[in-house]
Parts: structure tokens; sequence; C-alpha cells
């Protein structure tokens, strides 16, 4: 009777015991909405969040520093095609002006009157000033008969304390008192002036044949042409995936490139090169196998012999240990990591804006990822003398090729003719799903801080 | 089923990616335990729920020291258990004499029933004893561990087993008396 109930427990044990039956999905959506209530602000989130503010806050501060030193620094030059009773103290006198114009003053019209009422009263001012030449923007009004005003913005600094002295007679001068004063009526020399102070090359107003105007030109145009027309961009960066998936994790990607940039004029730019691209996926695979494992030792006594001691009668038994293996039969669940290299190839189009040491720009492009190696996980590839019964591989592979959209700016820091370091965040949305697997088709999209140098090669 | 360590360090970490792989890969074996303690389908999923959203939520607390998959098994079993205390006292009559008179059960009668047949006829079982009956013969608690979990002395444990296995028995005498009429 208590064998039969015990045979009887045994049966319902071995019916029951292993049962599995998928529970409807329903459960999950429910464990998960209940898991994801305090999950918001979770340490991911919260970097993610103080880096973004940083790189708002940080520009957003400097140029509004930078907007109010401008104002107060506002240059005007006058541009004078005058006759040769003007002199040097005139010339003071109408940088001093500019020097010391408001921000609000910037109506031209205003400007001139008050000049020119200062030039009939002959007034003579003799406060040292000093002039930065530079502009990004050149902008030339009122070149009616003999006067011609140039605004310059952007300051961009050639020459400071530049001691030269010169008042010539000739229509057209160019005086240099404690600065630069362009008195010229040539727009090849202002352009060539801003098209200089654009490609963040000092120039050495010293070096400049001051006799004689076609040799500044001609100087000038030389500079020019030797100034910046290509950079070298060496970047590196780190991306996070902004997505999520069901049981797979996309691992933080590296990657370090080279992109050369053309500058198609003084602001706008293309940009392309090669970027290789480390990334990873993590996920898990399910594994069913058998394998023969040892389960103990047990010692078998292989002969039983006699022996006497002081009369007694001793049994003696040889034995030899035996060991037990059987095959076990286990379900594994592990996890695979798959890596892959990726050449990431952008065409991308940028502007970019020149304060200063600091420089600021955007940029935007199609950029095409080729796959050109693959690391994939082989689950228990380490574990020798089993048998497989089934491997449910849960991580799908990336396709070979995909394609991406960057959205980026970047602060760019000048360290002096030639180099340059560069911060710069950009988005990353993929157009096509990064697997094949028809179970995994999603859009991703990443955020990359990309750093790293600029070099500046004239041609 | 056996679960990595490193699987393991990552679901204490709140990683959701491994809590839904961790839920792919055991919720199935899970929810059969949940389906012979629970007395419906939405008891089960509901006990399931409760059971995982246990694990997720003290898989903090758990050192190491044990089988982990144990740990994880015996969570579910306690939640299942704990699931109908409310329910403590219904009763459940079971006439005795006449199951003592049927005593005809025998392995080939259980084996030859489906899973959710068998399954039914637990579910039949009042609470407490289904409680005894799945902890001692599926789980294989001791009847003293079954006193201890249930707040019930180790009698009252081996007295509900047997009324349970009574009941059991019963049922499937009738079951076997329709399928002989049948022929």
């Amino acid at each position: 009777m208590e064998n039969k109930e015990k045979n009887i427990n045994e049966v319902l044990r071995n019916k029951f015991l292993d049962y599995q039956v998928t529970p409807p999905p329903a459960v999950w959506e429910n464990i998960e909405k209940e898991l994801n209530t305090s999950t918001i602000f979770n340490t991911r989130n919260i970097i993610f969040a103080a880096i973004a503010l940083l790189l708002i806050a940080l520009p957003i501060t400097y140029f509004s520093l930078d907007n109010s030193t401008n104002d107060k620094q506002k240059k005007l030059q006058t541009v004078q095609n005058s006759d040769t009773n003007k002199t040097s103290d005139y010339n003071k006198k109408s940088v001093e002006k500019a020097t010391n114009t408001d921000s609000t003053t910037n109506n031209i019209s205003d400007y001139e009157q008050e000049l020119e009422s200062d030039q009939n009263n002959n007034e003579s001012a003799e406060t040292e000033t000093e002039l930065i030449v530079s502009t990004s923007e050149v902008k030339s009004t009122n070149s009616s008969t003999n006067n011609e005003i140039v605004e310059v913005r952007n300051i961009k600094e050639i020459k400071q304390n530049t001691a030269v002295e010169k008042e010539d007679t000739n229509l057209n001068i160019i005086t240099l008192e404690e600065g630069f004063v362009v008195e010229k009526e040539n727009p090849g020399l202002i352009n060539a002036l801003a098209s200089i102070a654009l490609q963040t090359e000092d120039v050495d107003i010293s070096d400049l044949p001051l006799e004689n105007n076609d040799e500044i030109v001609n100087k000038l145009t030389d500079i020019q042409k030797k100034t910046t027309f290509w950079e070298y961009s060496i970047l590196a960066s780190p991306e996070f995936s902004l997505n999520s998936m069901d049981s797979v994790s996309i691992m933080s990607s590296y990657s370090l490139g080279i992109e050369p940039m053309k500058y198609l004029n003084n602001h706008w730019f293309i940009r392309s090169g090669v970027n290789i691209s480390y990334n990873g996926d993590k996920g898990f695979a399910k594994i069913d196998y058998m394998s023969n494992d040892m389960m103990g030792t047990y010692d078998d006594v292989v002969n039983v012999t006699f022996d006497s001691l002081g009369g007694k009668l001793i049994t003696i038994y040889h034995t030899k240990t035996v060991e037990v293996w059987d095959s076990i039969r286990h379900l594994v669940v592990s996890e695979i990591t798959n890596k892959y290299l990726y050449a990431n190839i952008p065409a991308l189009i940028g502007y970019k804006n020149k304060i200063g040491k600091l420089n600021w720009y955007v940029y935007a492009g199609p950029v095409v990822g080729l796959q050109i190696a693959k690391w994939i996980d082989k689950p228990m590839s380490n574990t020798e003398n089993i048998s497989i019964i089934e491997l449910d591989n849960k991580l799908p592979l990336r396709s070979t090729i995909n394609y991406q959209l960057w959205i980026g700016g970047g602060l760019e820091y000048n360290l002096g003719k030639r180099y340059s370091l560069v911060l710069e965040p950009t988005y990353k949305q993929y157009f096509k799903s990064l697997y094949d697997n028809a179970d995994y088709k999603i859009n991703t999209s990443g955020f990359a801080l990309r750093f790293g140098v600029n070099i500046k090669f004239t041609r | 089923m056996k679960i990595d360590k490193t699987f393991i360090k990552k679901l204490q970490k709140q990683d959701k990616k491994t809590q839904k792989a961790f839920y792919q890969v055991v919720s199935a074996e899970m929810y059969g335990v949940c389906l012979r303690f629970a007395s419906s389908n939405e008891d089960a999923n509901d006990m399931l729920q409760e059971g995982f959203i246990r694990i997720f939520k003290f898989i903090r607390n758990y050192r190491g020291d044990g089988s982990f998959e144990g740990w994880v098994r015996k969570t579910i079993v306690n939640t299942a258990i704990n699931y109908y205390n409310k329910e403590k006292k219904r009763g459940f009559n079971v006439d005795l004499e006449y199951v003592k008179k049927e005593l005809v059960t025998d392995e080939s009668a259980i084996e030859k029933l489906a899973f959710n047949e068998l399954l039914d006829i637990i579910r039949e079982l009042p609470v407490g004893y289904r409680k005894v009956f799945n902890l001692y013969i599926i789980e294989g608690y001791s009847h003293r561990e079954i006193g201890e979990l249930l707040g019930i002395s180790e009698n009252t444990s081996k007295s509900q087993l047997s009324r349970a296995r009574l009941a059991i028995q019963k049922r499937l005498a009738e079951i076997n008396r329709k399928e002989n009429i049948g022929e």
C-alpha cells in the first residue's frame, strides 16, 4: 500500500514538475508597468540630462558675455578718400569715435554725420586708441563721392600695438597708429583683409609693404592664398544609443576618424572622411545540452582476503575507486556579446562662425556605415564534450550596411595658427534597422560626443 | 535551468533587458507552478505577476548562498501560497468513507490523463488541501516545512495531504467509471 502511494506520488510529481505553460503576454506587460514606475530618474538619464544642459549652457553663456563685450568695442572704420589735408589727427579722431561708439549707434548715417560735424569743428583728439581690425562680414555703404564706411563685426584680432606711424599725403592712404586704420577706396583691399581675418591666421601688419597700395593688395592677396582652406579633423567619440530593445542591449560604441573639411567660402564648408566605429550588442542565448558529468565516486570491493593477527581472524577488503558518470541534461541561459567594426563615411555640409579664439559651427548630412569586421559570440564554445540539443540565440546579427543622418554642432578653440580643439555633440538617426532579423526592425538613434583636434593646412 | 552569475548581477542592478530575458526563460516553468496552486487561470496570472515583481524587487537580497533557481521557485511558491491566505478557512467536504471504498486508483489511471485534466482535478481541491498537495507531492517539502510555511501543525499537514489524495483518487475513480460505462 505504501509502495503504491509512493508510486502514485512519483507519477504525479513527474507529470507536474517540469510542465511548462507559456503565460499570456499581458502578465509581462503588467510586470513591466509596475517596474517602470520608479525608473525615470535613473543614473544614466541624469548623466545625459546633465551633459545636454552643460552643452547648451556653455555656448549661451559664452556668447552672451562676448556680445556684451562686442557692444562696447563696436568698431567702425571710416574709409575716406579725402583730400590731402586730412591728417592723421583726424584719423585718430575717427578711430576714437569708432571705438567709443555704443552698440546702439549702429546707424551708419547718424554716425557719419557726427563724424562730419567733428571734422568741421577741426577738433583734434589725442586719445590713444586701440583698433582691432578684422571682419567676418564687411558691410560697405555710402560710397557716395568720397566717403566709404566699413562696419567691422565679429572682431578678429590681426595685430595690436603695431607701433607704426605713417602719414601719407596720397589720396589712398593707410595709417597705422596703435593699430590699423584702413583708409582706402579699394574693395580689393577690404576684401583681402576680410578674408584674411576669416582664416584664423594672424597677420603681422608690420610685414606689410606700406609704400604702395598695389603692393599691399598683392601682399594681402598672397597672404590670403596661403591661409587655410583645408582642415583635417581627427575625432574620437563615445556614442550612446538612445533606444532600448527587448532582450538586446546596444552597447556604447567608440569611434576614431579623420574628416577633411573644405571651405566653400568664409562660412560654409563640406566635410567627409572615414570614421572607424567599434560597436557591440549584448543579449542572451538559451542552451539545452547534454553533458557527461561525474556524479561522484565509490569504493568497489574487488577482493576479500583473510589474515590472522595475534590469533584473531582479520578480514581484508581490497577496493578500487569507481567514478560514476552520467549524462545530465542542462538548460543554461548564457549572456553573449557580438562585436562589430564599421566604417562610417559621412557627407556633411556645415556653417562655421568665428569669434575670436572660439568658433562655433553646425553641420548635418547623410552617412553610410559599412561593416568591415565582426566577432560573433558562440555560446558554450569553451565547454568540451557536450551535446547541444537546442540552441536558441536571442541576439540578432547586425546588417552589413546602415544609413544614418548626422546632425551636430561644434565648438572649436584655436590653439594657434594650425591647431584647434573641437567638441562636437552629434545626434545620429539610423534610417535602416541595425538588424536584418525581422523581429528586431526598429529605427535606432544615438548621441555621440565627438572630440578631437583640427589641423589646418595651407594650400 | 541554470542562470549565469553575471546574469544574476544584472538582475540585481535592475537591468530591464535582463529582467525581460529572465522572464522569457523561466516564466513558462513558473506559470506551471502557479497553475497548480491557483483555482483559475486568472488567479495564476496574478500569482505569476506578483511573484516576478517580488523576485525583481528582492533579488538584491539574494546573497548567492544557495541555488538561485531554487530561490526563484521558492519565491513563486511562497507568493502562490500567500495569495489565498484570506480564503484559508474555506471548507471542503469529502466523503472519505466513499473514497476509501473506491481506492482503485493506480499509476496507469494518472498517466492516462492529460495534464489539463489532472490540473482540473487538482484545482477542484480546496485551497488548503491543494497547497499541501503541491508542496508535498510536487515541490518535495516535508510536513515539518509545510507546517512552518503554512502555520499549521505537522499532523494537520499530513491529514490535509491524506484528504487531498483521497479527493483526487475519488475524482480519478469517477473518471475511470465513466470511461468503463462509455466502453
